[in-house]
Order: structure tokens, then C-alpha cells, then sequence
């Protein structure tokens, strides 16, 4: 056991001063305690070990009361007949009643036979000339009690000249006067007594009798009144009594309110209320839940209604565009269009995206992991599905924490695999698109889309949507309807952009042949000639005929893949449905109005080598297009990147295995140009990827809100590099980001990979309903969609052979 | 108008005591009267309101008439509405109540001084006699007596000149049950669900009046309870169950659940007669009492109503309270227990008489919508004014012997609540059954015991000098 000194000691402190003299006592006493005959428990208590009582020693201690002293005598108490302060027939009660001690003066003569043995103790000496009575405590107080109304009386000729009253007789007056006096004008209790059967004559009879007793069969003389009524009679007794005893003038304050008062009572208010009461109190269940409901309803929405307002405020607020990056975007884009600009922008938005939603979570390299990942499920699917931010997430950081040890089981994370039913029923997803720290919602991400660069643009869009007869904010905004609708408005930019690169060059057209006309000094065109920008697109449709249809196809590559990832999903046929009409209005309208620039973007394709020349190549796509090729004509290893690439997962082979399988499946489903472009070699690949490039980019700038846009931009660059890195250096697999577009791809590909039947049916049906344009759309959606199972295998074998010098890629062959 | 005295003022301390005057507080009901002392808590006196009466006179009190004498018979002097019928027999009952334990003989010479001296007396004879004579047993203690509210003037006054007149009671108050009721709980504005013996009533009390117009009573007692038992006994299945009184059975065996008693009758010697039915049946209905004590639950559940659903549920097992008859026949019950207090609150759950018993059970028939007590309650509200209906509900005071089945509060509570959703319900019930059973003596006993109340008594000067009519007046 710790004893003082040891915590002494180990508090650092000095010995205290009697602690040395304690043992030697203690041996001192020990042999003297051996006692016998004494039990443990007691010679416990004699030790040092004294128990922390102090004893006092108590000197004054109260002797013993003894009845022989003098000091000590009985208290007296009595029986005594008294008689109750507020009786007046002289009935004498008996009690029993105490002395009062200091009175007592025992005197022999009156209490010594007494004698009682209730002793009593008091501190004073007898005192032999002590006073000759008793005195006792005082009687009950009862006459403070007895405590009656004042009721107003009146005489006969008082009532005959005032209180006449043709309802009421005096016989019934008088009766309910004395009730009034009885019940001491409780009202409710009056109500219940008041009798007319009891009324007789004109002598009271102030009680009722017993409604069962003295039931009396004869018709009541007098009417039975309600408790209002006898009120009312009352009132107007008192009132006028009052009147009459003291006149309205002389009144003072409290008289003449209780006398307006008396005055004032209105009976049939009176009654009104009354009913409405009992209404209110007759109330069912239903009925005063329903209240109690509204009640709590309406207190709810008083309550939060400014918070509601403020709330609202925030949101939309929020849901404005930010200003100042707009007009960064807007200003130019050429600061981005290195690699270093652009990750700069990057690293921008994100610190602003940071600030704008909340702090950084603590770990902060995992912060947009950890709050991107929704749900545990779908962490742990990612890590087994190869998704760029998943993989990098999980797998990697797993691998890079545990280090050696966790070499083993990297390759076979012991994660749960979830079927892609299962995936749909948890909502399990894959974005595809960069996510940003914080929760987001679908609807801003929606609302972004509808941002353009400019408030024209937003306006456009919006117009289109309303012609579209599609609200601008979505009801209902699920994934799968986001999905649609993000495509759909894809295609609204792209038309519109194409629209203002028509206008454009019409009007440059028209300038130069405005030009052309005064250079050679003809006459106004509009005279003679029909309008030069039409007859431009004329020339221009007409020439570039077979392109346009590709092209056309592959404009509508991306709202078609996603079509069919929906209805890969299963169960999104509803909504699937109702888009593809929409979209099939659209593209007629598309078709309708913005043919022309089909055809300049086509113009644009066909010869890739010479962008440059592509005048109606906005400035903005342009360079981004020049990038993107001269990476892909990089170097020779690049090639030979994308020649391994193709065997399993480039886009060319891709294509072909996705068209052979889906011409296994149904004939339709692969359309003589897409297969031609396959089997045609290299030639025709590159166009393919060179179309699939153009599409990302087309992609990209749709969805150009000015973060995506950077996203999308520096995603494909990284992307490109970190492949070719993870080529060349094995060790190095983790590539930051993958392509937008195929991390989407990738979703459907597990999707469609699954139904591959239904697939099959919708191109079916899609044939049936559209004819060869359609087809078209399908092939080359199915495309991406193929390129992302290879895509989604690469990435995974070419992690796991990182480690392990490929061989989960021989594996997975 | 009320001078000096407001509400607000707070009396001093000597103020609030109680001022006793040793008065006798007797509570006489259908099944017991109950009789003590102002200001005790519990009556100290109880014996049942039955009496046995044979050739050589009338037996009061508990051990006496359980006694199986020569042709006894057993009567009660109060009759099924809980009125006094027979005054002689009540009067003589009541004074046993209490002349025989509470205030004793009174001394009279002939004890106190004569006894000693045998020479002085004059007259030994009537001398003894006096001392035996109990006639004026009150002279020293005023007489606080209750009454249920439906009482006629006739008794009141009957009552009033045998307190004050025969038992020479120096002053007399009658209360009513109902009032008295609220005052045990603590409450002078209450509605009060009287369950008593012959009668359930209800009365409304208000700044501890009652409220004649609102009071509400319906048969459906413990009287109405025993029949129901007798009935559901009848016609018991598998076996019609016959109560055996303790008093015929001689010795029994004991036997399985349901199966047939075993056991031997009591065997009265030659030329013994035997007593009457009315002693059988009282000794049944002690049986009966035991049963219920055990057997009857209120239903509870307020999701689902007993018939239909909760007669499903209370089928089973742990339902079921096993119960023996004195004769070793012994079932247990389950769906009865709760069966039975249902049709308190629903008439169809009534069981019908057997056959051949048409006319006992005529006597208590299925109660009407209005006569269950959700009904009678209904019906009592219905007559007071709707202001105090709220603050009624508020205070329901619930007391009686008869309401010491499990669950019946709670059962109320619920009735009422689902009846009026508008108002707070709330239930007083005192959880002790001695507070239940004693309700109304409880709260005489307070108020007789009040130094406010001693201007109520109605003294003997006043009734000579105004005629029995001054309870009419004095006790409203």
C-alpha cells in the first residue's frame, strides 16, 4: 500500500516532519495490544489506525430527566368545551387543547389531580408564585373563515319600482336571490339546484329538494331557466341595486367597472359562447388531429419562414455564376492552353471550389476521395473495379501505406464484388467526370451545364430547352435523367455553337463578296443574286455529303451511348423513352437549322492533317485540336503505345470486337461504314480515333463550363502522359486521371457487358423505328463503350502487373 | 363582494390545523360499513353490511354470521340501490359498527360507583341494564355520516333523528359519498366514478357540491360483477361449475385443472336445520369476491378492442389466472377475467344468464350504451355546464372497492381519452386499496376533522328547534 510517504516521495516532497516517530510508537504499542478475550474487529480499532472521528470529549451533557427533580413537570392538555366562532346556536364542542408552557403556573387546586403521564420537560425553574390560570392556545380562528358574499337585497317597493321584469316573477327572483345566497353565487352549482318546482309562493324555499324524493308530477308554475338566463336576472338585480344605492356619479373606480360589467352581461353572447364550447369540446378524434396538425403545420411554417427565405436566398446565390472566372474564360483561353496554365486554373478552381463549400477535410491529399466516395459500398466496388480515382484511392494508397507487407494481397483486394444489379439497386456509380471535394448535388452540376459563356448563350439554351418543352430546373433530377439531360444539352451547345460559327462565316462571306463586288465593281447582289450564305452552305452540303453522315453519327455518338446505358441499367425505360423522342425532335431540329455546320465541322475532319486551313474551326477548338494531334503523332513510342493499345484495348480494335460481337448478336447492330473503318487497317482506325478524339473534344467543349472544360483539357493531357509513363516505367501506374470519356464509357461497359441481350434489343428496336441514321449512332456508340472494358482491363492489369511485372495481365488474358 | 378574504391570503400556521372534535365518521354501504374516528386515516371499525338473522335475534359483525347456525338467514338492511330499507336492522347495524369497538358502553353509575358497593344500589337489575345500554353511545362524539347522493329527504331526516335522537350525537353532518370521495383525493372540483357495491355512479362535484343534475348511476356494481361471474360459471365450458361454499365441504382432494372436485360434503347432524339459501349465497359470494380479486383484468390495449382481436389474444397462456373452487375444482381462467369487466364498458360482452335463471339475472341484465361508464360519464358531462367539463376531466377521482380490478384506471383513461380528445384526462386513483376501498369514509374523516367545518354541524338545539328539515337545508 502507498503510504503518505511514498507519495511524498513521489511528488518530490520533503519528509514530513512526524513521520520518523510513528513506527517506533506503533512497535511500541503492538505487544501491548495482544490482548485476549477481545475480538479482531475491536483491537482493529485500537491500532494507529484510529478511525477519522473526532471525539470530542462532550461535557455538558443533558442529565437524565428525573421525575424527582423539580425541574421536570407534565404538560398539561385538556379536554375543553368551546364553542365554534362563526355558530350562533351554542353548540358547545369538545377538543382537547394544550397549555401554553410558559403559562402553566401549575396550579395545585386546578390540575394537581391531573396529574397526567405526559411529561414534559422545560428548562425554567417552578416557580411557586406562578399565575393562577391556564392559558391555552388560542381557539380556532373560525369566524375569519366564515366568510359570505354580499348579495344585493331589496325590499318590496323597491322591487316594484325598479325591478320589475315581465320574464321574471318575484316569487322567482326571490327564489333565485336565496340560491344566490345559499351557493355563494357559484354559478355552476346554481344552474344545477335551481328548481321552479321549488318555488312556492312567495316565501323562499332557498333549497331544492331531492329530484328523486319529492318528485313532484303536477307541471312546473315556472319555466326552467338556464344558467344565462338566472346570470342575466342577477346582473340586472345587482346592477340596478347598485344604481340605486349609490348613483353613477358617486361611484368609485372598482364600483363603477363592476357595475359596467353588471350591466353589460348579454345573455345570449353568452350563450353563443357556450355552444361554441361545447362544439369545441364535442370535438371527434379525427377532427382535432387534423387541427392539431394544421395548428403544427402553421407554426412550422411561421417559424421557419425567414430561414426558408434566407436559405432560399443562398441557394440561388449559389447557383449563380461566379463572375469573375466567367470572364477569365470569356477574356481567352490561351493562357490555358499549355499544361502549366492550365493545371494552374486547376489548382485554382479547386482552392476556390475548396472555399467555397467548406475546409478541407484533415487528411488533406485524400480530401477529394474521401468526400467524393458516397457510400462504403461504392469505395469498395471502385477499388475493385478499375476507376481512376478509386484505384488511386484505395488500391494505392493501401499499397503505398502498408508497404511490403501488403504486397501479397494488393493484387486481390478482399473487397466485396457487386453484381451490376446489385450496383443499380445501391446506386453504386463510377463518375466519370472529375470530382471535386464536398458534397455535390446533380443539380448544380446541371445548373453548370446550362451556364454558357455568356448570358446570350444561357439565354439560347434556355430557349431551346422551353422549345423543347423541357423545364430548365429537372423535376426529377436523378442520375439517369442527368445523364440524358447533360447530353441533351451537349448537343444544344453544340448546335449553337455551330449556329454562331455559321453565322460567322456567312457574314464573312458576305463581307468578302461584298468586297469581291466593289473590287470588281458589280452592282448589289441582292438584286440579282440570291443571298451568298446560303448558296455557300448549298455548295458546301452538297459537297461534303458522305462526311456529314458520319459525321452526324458521330455528333450523336455521345447521347446515344448514354441512351443506352440507361436502358442497360434496366430499369430506366420510362425515362429513356420520353429523352429518346425528345432527342429525336431535337436532331430534327438540329437537322433543320444547323445542318451547315455539321458539315463545316465535317469540313474540318475529313482533312485532319490541315486544321489550320478549317476556317470554320472556332478559335477555341482550334488549338486545343492542334495540341491534341501533335501529341498523338508524338513519337515512335507512342505509336507503338497505341499499336499495344489496339490489340486489346485501342480504340480501333475496340471497335471492331464491339462490332463483331454486337454482329454475333444482331445483324443491325454493326453498319457497313463503321465495319468498313475497321477492317480498312490503320488508315481507317486513325480516322476512328481521330472521329472518337473529336468527339471527347466536342464533348469537352459542350460541356464547357469553365472547370470542366480545364478538367477535360488537362485530363487528356495527363491522361496521355501517364500512360505513356506507365508504359515505359511499370513501377509508375499511378496516372493521375483518365480521360472523361472513357471513365463514362467504362460505367456503360459493365453495364452494357452485362446486357449485352438488351443491347441488342434496343438497337433492334432503334432500327426498326429510325432507319439507317440510326444505325449509325448505334455502331459507333457501342464503340466507347467497348473501349472502356479494355480501358477499365488495362488500367487493372496494368496496376497489378506495376508490382508484379504483368502478371495480372497475363491473367486476365 | 367577498370581504377581507381573498384567495391569495395564506393562512397562518395555526390556521391550517385541523381542530378535532372526537367525531365518528360512518360510512355505511351495500357491502360494509365502515365506521372511526374524525382525522385517522383508515376506519377502524368494518363489518359487513349483511347480518344474520335467526329465531333468537340478529348477529352483526364478520366472524358471526359466517357461523352456520340453526336456519339462520342472512339480509341486508340496503336495498339495490344502496338505500336504506330496513331501519331497524341499519340502525341497530351501524350502532354495532361502532358502539361496539370505538366508543364502548357508557359509564354510568351502576359501573362506576355501584360495583363496589353493592349495598348503595337500589336496583341492581336496572342498574345493569343502563350499563349494557347502548342507546345514547354518541353523547360525546358528534356524528359525520355519508350517504350516496341519490339518497331521499325521507332517509336524510331518518338519518338526522336516529343519530341525534337515538344515539344522542351532540351535532350530525351527512355527507355525500361522492364529495367525500373528492375530498380524500385531494380535489374539491372532481368527477367522481364511484365503483360501489350495487351501484357505479358517477357525480360531478364542483367547489365540493355536487352537481344533482349530473350524477349518473347504473347497476353495474360488484353486485352486477358477481352475477356476471355466476353466469360465466354456469356456463362454463367443458363443465358447468357450481360454487361450492367453504362451508360445505368437509374435506377434498385435489384434483387436475377441469377435472371433477373431490371432495367430501359437510354432513349437518340429524335434525339440524340447515340455513338458508341467503347463507349459502352469501357464503358463495365470498367465493365469488375471491375470484374476483384473481381472475379479472381490465383490457388494455388501446390499439385494439377486446371483442374480436383482444378475445384472440387473451386466449392464450399467459392470460390465464388458474383459479380453485373451495370443493378442489380448479380452471384456469383467461378470456373470462378480461370478458367479464368488459361488459362494463361494452354491453355485448354481457353473459346471458343460464338457462333457468332467467329471473336472477334479470335483476342485472346487459348494461344499456348509456349505463357502461364510458356512457354514464358521457351522460354526466352532458348535464354540467360545458365551462367545468375540462377541469372535470381533469380531475377524475376514481374509487370504490369495486374498481380494484387490474387495469381498470388505465381502461378508463383511455375510454375517456379517446371520448373527449380535446380535453386533458387525467385519472386520479390512489394505487393503495385501502385509499380505494375507503374512499368516501377517508375524505369524511378530513373534512369532519377541519376546524373550518365545525360551523356545518347541524347540533341538536338546531334540529329541536327547526325539525328534521334543517338537513335539507344545512347539507346541501
Amino acid at each position: 500500500m502507498a503510504s503518505t510517504s511514498d507519495i511524498r516521495d513521489i511528488m518530490n516532497l520533503g519528509q514530513a516532519g512526524p513521520r520518523q516517530p510513528a513506527p517506533k510508537k506503533k512497535r511500541q504499542v503492538e505487544p501491548q495490544l495482544r490482548m485476549t478475550g477481545v475480538k479482531r474487529e475491536v483491537q482493529a480499532l485500537m491500532g494507529d489506525s484510529v478511525p477519522p472521528i473526532a471525539i470530542v470529549e462532550q461535557k455538558s451533557y443533558k442529565s437524565r430527566p428525573s421525575i424527582s427533580q423539580k425541574l421536570f413537570k407534565t404538560r398539561h392538555w385538556e379536554e375543553r368545551p368551546f364553542q365554534h366562532g362563526a355558530r350562533t346556536d351554542g353548540l358547545e364542542l369538545r377538543h382537547w387543547k394544550r397549555s401554553i408552557p410558559g403559562s402553566n403556573a401549575r396550579q395545585p387546586s386546578i390540575t394537581n389531580a391531573a396529574g397526567s403521564a405526559d411529561v414534559e420537560m422545560t428548562d425554567e425553574p417552578t416557580t411557586p408564585s406562578a399565575m393562577q390560570e391556564l392559558r391555552f392556545e388560542e381557539e380556532f380562528p373560525s369566524h375569519k373563515w366564515d366568510v359570505k358574499v354580499q348579495l344585493p337585497s331589496y325590499t318590496d317597493e323597491q322591487y316594484q319600482s325598479v325591478l320589475k321584469s315581465t320574464d321574471w316573477t318575484k316569487e322567482e327572483t326571490d327564489y333565485l336571490m336565496n340560491l344566490c345566497r345559499e351557493y355563494d353565487l357559484r354559478w355552476v352549482v346554481i344552474a344545477d339546484r335551481y328548481d321552479p318546482d321549488q318555488i312556492s309562493g312567495a316565501t323562499q324555499l332557498p333549497q331544492d329538494g331531492e329530484a328523486n324524493g319529492t318528485e313532484l308530477v303536477r307541471p312546473s308554475k315556472y319555466p326552467a331557466r338556464s344558467m344565462e338566463a338566472l346570470k342575466q336576472r342577477y346582473y340586472a338585480i345587482a346592477a340596478k341595486m347598485l344604481e340605486v344605492q349609490i348613483p353613477a356619479s358617486n361611484m368609485t373606480q372598482a364600483e363603477f367597472q363592476l357595475w359596467e360589467k353588471m350591466r353589460n352581461f348579454d345573455a345570449r353572447t353568452e350563450t353563443l359562447r357556450k355552444t361554441m364550447a361545447e362544439k369545441l369540446f364535442e370535438r371527434t378524434k379525427d377532427e382535432a388531429e387534423e387541427e392539431r396538425v394544421l395548428l403544427e403545420e402553421l407554426h412550422r411554417i411561421t417559424k421557419h419562414e425567414e430561414d426558408l427565405i434566407k436559405l432560399r436566398a443562398e441557394l440561388y446565390s449559389r447557383l449563380e455564376p461566379v463572375p469573375p472566372l466567367r470572364r477569365n474564360e470569356e477574356q481567352s483561353t490561351a493562357v490555358y492552353q499549355t499544361s502549366g496554365g492550365l493545371s494552374m486554373l486547376l489548382q485554382s478552381l479547386l482552392a476556390k471550389e475548396k472555399r467555397l463549400k467548406r475546409p478541407p477535410p484533415p487528411n488533406g491529399t485524400e480530401a477529394g476521395t474521401a468526400s467524393a466516395t458516397p457510400t462504403d459500398a461504392s469505395k469498395h466496388d471502385k477499388a475493385r473495379h478499375p476507376n481512376q480515382y478509386s484505384r488511386r484511392d484505395t488500391m494505392d494508397t493501401q499499397a503505398e501505406e502498408s508497404g511490403p507487407q501488403k504486397k501479397g494481397s494488393t493484387s486481390q483486394p478482399s473487397v466485396r464484388v457487386l453484381s451490376p444489379q446489385d450496383e443499380a439497386r445501391f446506386g453504386v456509380t463510377h463518375p466519370q467526370e472529375r470530382l471535386t471535394s464536398g458534397v455535390q448535388f446533380r443539380h448544380e452540376k446541371i445548373n453548370r451545364l446550362m451556364m454558357a459563356k455568356s448570358q446570350t448563350q444561357t439565354a439560347k439554351i434556355q430557349a431551346a430547352l422551353t422549345e423543347l418543352g423541357i423545364p430548365p430546373r429537372l423535376l426529377m433530377p436523378t442520375q439517369r435523367v442527368c445523364r440524358v439531360f447533360e447530353a441533351l444539352v451537349s448537343e444544344i451547345n453544340v448546335l449553337l455553337d455551330a449556329r454562331k460559327v455559321n453565322e460567322k462565316v456567312a457574314t464573312e462571306i458576305k463581307i468578302l463578296e461584298e468586297a469581291r463586288r466593289i473590287r470588281l465593281g458589280l452592282p448589289k447582289e441582292e438584286e440579282q443574286n440570291p443571298p451568298p450564305a446560303v448558296d455557300a452552305m448549298e455548295v458546301d452540303s452538297s459537297h461534303l455529303d458522305e462526311n456529314s453522315k458520319l459525321e452526324n453519327g458521330q455528333n450523336h455518338s455521345i447521347p446515344t451511348t448514354k441512351k443506352e446505358q440507361n436502358t442497360g441499367s434496366g430499369n430506366g425505360a420510362p425515362t429513356v423513352k420520353t429523352e429518346d423522342k425528345t432527342e429525336d425532335g431535337d436532331r430534327a431540329i438540329q437537322n433543320g437549322t444547323t445542318q451547315v455546320d455539321r458539315h463545316d465541322h465535317a469540313g474540318g475532319d475529313a482533312d485532319a492533317d490541315d486544321d489550320g486551313d478549317d476556317v470554320g474551326q472556332s478559335s477555341s477548338l482550334q488549338p486545343q485540336r492542334n495540341e491534341r494531334r501533335d501529341e498523338e503523332n508524338d513519337g515512335p513510342e507512342e505509336e507503338e503505345e497505341e499499336e499495344e493499345e489496339d490489340e486489346q484495348s485501342g480504340p480501333g480494335p475496340k471497335h471492331s470486337t464491339r462490332a463483331l460481337d454486337s454482329e454475333a448478336d444482331s445483324s443491325e447492330a454493326s453498319d457497313p461504314d463503321d465495319e468498313s473503318g475497321h477492317k480498312g487497317g490503320e488508315q481507317d482506325e486513325e480516322e476512328d480515333e481521330d472521329d472518337e478524339d473529336e468527339d471527347e473534344d466536342d464533348e469537352a467543349e459542350v460541356q464547357a463550363t469553365p472547370q470542366d472544360d480545364s478538367d477535360v483539357d488537362e485530363e487528356e493531357e495527363e491522361d496521355e502522359e501517364a500512360e505513356a509513363e506507365a508504359e515505359a516505367e511499370s513501377d509508375e501506374d499511378e496516372d493521375d486521371e483518365e480521360a472523361d470519356g472513357s471513365d463514362g464509357d467504362d460505367d456503360a461497359e459493365q453495364e452494357a457487358a452485362d446486357s449485352e441481350g438488351d443491347d441488342a434489343e434496343h438497337a433492334g428496336k432503334g432500327a426498326g423505328q429510325d432507319e439507317v441514321q440510326k444505325k449509325e449512332h448505334l455502331a459507333p456508340s457501342v464503340g466507347p463503350r467497348a473501349h472502356k472494358r479494355s480501358a477499365s482491363v488495362i488500367s487493372e492489369t496494368s496496376r497489378a502487373g506495376s508490382n508484379r511485372s504483368g502478371f495480372g495481365r497475363k491473367k486476365r488474358r | 363582494m367577498a370581504t377581507g378574504l381573498t384567495s391569495r391570503d395564506e393562512p397562518k400556521t395555526a390556521e391550517y390545523a385541523g381542530d378535532e372534535v372526537s367525531a365518528l365518521v360512518l360510512d355505511p354501504g351495500f357491502s360494509s360499513v365502515r365506521a372511526g374516528f374524525a382525522g385517522e386515516d383508515t376506519p377502524k371499525s368494518i363489518i359487513p353490511s349483511f347480518y344474520a338473522s335467526t329465531s333468537s335475534g340478529r348477529y352483526f359483525g364478520d366472524h358471526v354470521i359466517d357461523v352456520s347456525r340453526e336456519d339462520v338467514e342472512i339480509k341486508n338492511p340496503i336495498n339495490r340501490d344502496g338505500i336504506v330499507e330496513d331501519w331497524d336492522a341499519a340502525e341497530a347495524l351501524w350502532k354495532h359498527s361502532f358502539a361496539h369497538k370505538l366508543t364502548g358502553v357508557r359509564p354510568n353509575k351502576a359501573l362506576t360507583d355501584w360495583l363496589n358497593d353493592p349495598k348503595s344500589v337500589p336496583d341492581l337489575q336496572k342498574a345493569m341494564a343502563d350499563a349494557e345500554d347502548t342507546e345514547r353511545c354518541l353523547e360525546e362524539h358528534p356524528l359525520f355520516m355519508t350517504e350516496p347522493a341519490w339518497n331521499t329527504t325521507k332517509n336524510r331526516e331518518k338519518c338526522a333523528e336516529i343519530a341525534l335522537e337515538s344515539w344522542a350525537a351532540p351535532a350530525f353532518y351527512l355527507g355525500r359519498t361522492g364529495v367525500m370521495a373528492a375530498f380524500a383525493a385531494g380535489r374539491p372540483t372532481a368527477l367522481v366514478i364511484d365503483f360501489g357495491a350495487t351501484q357505479v355512479s358517477v357525480t360531478p362535484v364542483h367547489d365540493g357540491m355536487v352537481l344533482k343534475k349530473g350524477v349518473m348511476r347504473s347497476n353495474i356494481g360488484g353486485n352486477y360483477m358477481s352475477s356476471q361471474i355466476r353466469n360465466m360459471l354456469a356456463t362454463n365450458e367443458p363443465q358447468p361449475i357450481k360454487i361450492t361454499p367453504h362451508y360445505l365441504v368437509q374435506s377434498k382432494q385435489p384434483v387436475d385443472a377441469g377435472q371433477p372436485a373431490n371432495f367430501v360434503a359437510r354432513k349437518f347432524p340429524e335434525g339440524f336445520k340447515v340455513p338458508q339459501p341467503s347463507f349459502r349465497r352469501y357464503q358463495e359470494e365470498k367465493v365469488v369476491l375471491e375470484f374476483k380479486e384473481i381472475a379479472l383484468q381490465a383490457w388494455t390495449n388501446p390499439n385494439t378492442p377486446f371483442r374480436g382481436p383482444g378475445e384472440a389474444v387473451t386466449r392464450e397462456q399467459p392470460y390465464a389466472h388458474p383459479f380453485e373452487f373451495p370443493d378442489g375444482y380448479n380452471q384456469p381462467f383467461s378470456i373470462e377475467g378480461f370478458r367479464l369487466v368488459e361488459s362494463m364498458f361494452d354491453g355485448q360482452c354481457y353473459y346471458p344468464p343460464p338457462a333457468g335463471s332467467e329471473e336472477e339475472g334479470a335483476l342485472y341484465p346487459a348494461p344499456e350504451p348509456q349505463g357502461t361508464i364510458p356512457g354514464l360519464v358521457k351522460a354526466s358531462l352532458g348535464q354540467v355546464d360545458v365551462d367545468i367539463r375540462p377541469l372535470l376531466l381533469g380531475n377524475v377521482v376514481i374509487t370504490g372497492a369495486a374498481s380494484l380490478i387490474r387495469g381498470l384506471p388505465d381502461r378508463i383513461q383511455q375510454e375517456l381519452t379517446k371520448m373527449y380528445p380535446s380535453a386533458r384526462v387525467r385519472i386520479q386513483a390512489s394505487g393503495m386499496s385501502v385509499e380505494r376501498k375507503f374512499g368516501s369514509w377517508i375524505g369524511g374523516s378530513i373534512v369532519a376533522s377541519l376546524g373550518t367545518f365545525h360551523q356545518m354541524w347541524i347540533s341538536k338545539k338546531e334540529y329541536e328547534e327547526h325539525g328534521a328539515s334543517i338537513v335539507e337545508k344545512r347539507c346541501k
